[in-house]
């Protein structure tokens, strides 16, 4: 089976979020394949899980810092998505390429960034159930669906992490934190290596394309049609302050 | 956008008559409410599969019996396994202890 890498590309978060939507209809139908994704984020966006609570995010502040606030269609908790600070994948697979157990195909996709981070000269593992950490720091989540037999995984790798920006648009309660400060429980690319954008973008290429078929390829006109329905929902404050 | 969030918190917070959470084992966090209706609503950053399926589990949750000689776990159990839910960060038991405790 052959793999597509889409251009990387920068968007606004509610189209990034309708995107990954549209490809993944798309895969389920069989008009399109496999895909691995790379992109950012412009603006800035704060992410919340399709479980959380809007609380857990400071809408005054990203009110008036122009940050968009999204609710994603995967569990898991806030993220902030600093334009600069961090590459976003997301992996779009019918469910039989990773199978029916929903950890282990966790377990194997951020193997993949493991392996890219590897490249790099960075030393990380997997903690289940969705993070990769490096000395017990976090430097990758992620958040998987699966929906209509196709498995959507979407996750982050921090290049740099600007506590005081995150802290000013996420509210993590009190339990979350545990008594310990935002430096002890993440890190980021560049505190431990010095690499590009443009290196780790190839790092997470061969980390992902290892004993794969693939080519690069644009998104195709029916699933740029379709995000751009499915944009309506990410747009909304009924979906966005649904809990 | 501040009129959606107020009417949103006012239907999760202003009728709120009892929150709990817990820090369940792997790190994920679960906020159980009951609401002035006793409706049971759950919050977190855990995972449940198919996501869809969560509401429908929040009504057997609301329904469930206050009574100490049920199996709460065992009934929370069943009906995840009936309707072929997947919980990841969170198991029948917390629910089951969050429930004892939202209903204190």
């Amino acid at each position: 089976m052959k793999w597509r890498l889409l251009p990387f590309m920068m968007e606004r978060g509610a189209m990034n979020m309708a995107i990954d939507e549209a490809i993944a209809e798309c895969v389920g139908q069989s008009t399109a394949p496999p895909t691995l994704r790379l992109y950012s984020w412009s603006p800035g966006a704060v992410t919340i899980g399709c479980f959380q609570s809007i609380d857990e995010v400071n809408i005054h502040n990203c009110s008036r810092y122009g940050i968009d606030i999204i609710r994603r269609r995967t569990g898991g908790g806030a993220v902030y998505h600093d334009p600069s600070g961090e590459i976003t994948y997301s992996i779009i697979a019918p469910e039989h390429i990773f199978g029916s157990d929903i950890l282990a195909s966790y377990r194997e996709i951020c193997g993949y960034v493991i392996d890219s981070l590897n490249i790099l000269g960075i030393k990380s593992y997997f903690r289940p159930v969705n993070d990769i950490v490096v000395r017990g720091k976090k430097i990758s989540g992620s958040a998987q669906t699966r929906r209509s037999g196709v498995v959507l995984q979407h996750g982050t790798i921090l290049l740099s992490h600007d506590v005081e920006t995150m802290f000013s648009l996420l509210r993590p309660t009190a339990a979350k934190l545990a008594n310990r400060s935002v430096d002890e429980l993440i890190t980021s690319i560049d505190s431990l290596v010095d690499a590009s954008k443009e290196e780790i973008i190839e790092a997470l290429k061969e980390g992902f394309f290892s004993n794969k078929q693939w080519n690069e390829s644009p998104l195709l006109p029916e699933e740029i049609e379709r995000a751009r329905i499915l944009i309506e929902r990410y747009d909304s404050d009924d979906w966005t302050y649904l809990r | 956008m501040w009129e959606k969030y107020n009417q949103a918190r006012d239907s999760r917070v202003g009728s709120r008559v009892m929150q709990v959470e817990r820090k369940v084992p792997g790190g994920k966090l679960v906020q159980m409410t009951s609401d002035s209706k006793g409706s049971i609503h759950l919050t977190g950053d855990f995972f449940l599969h198919p996501e869809d399926e969560l509401n429908s589990l929040e009504e057997f949750l609301t329904l469930l019996p206050s009574d100490n000689n049920i199996n709460i776990v065992e009934l929370i159990r069943e009906y995840i396994e009936m309707r072929n839910i997947c919980m990841i960060g969170l198991r029948p038991e917390d629910l089951a202890e969050l429930l004892f405790k939202v209903r204190i």
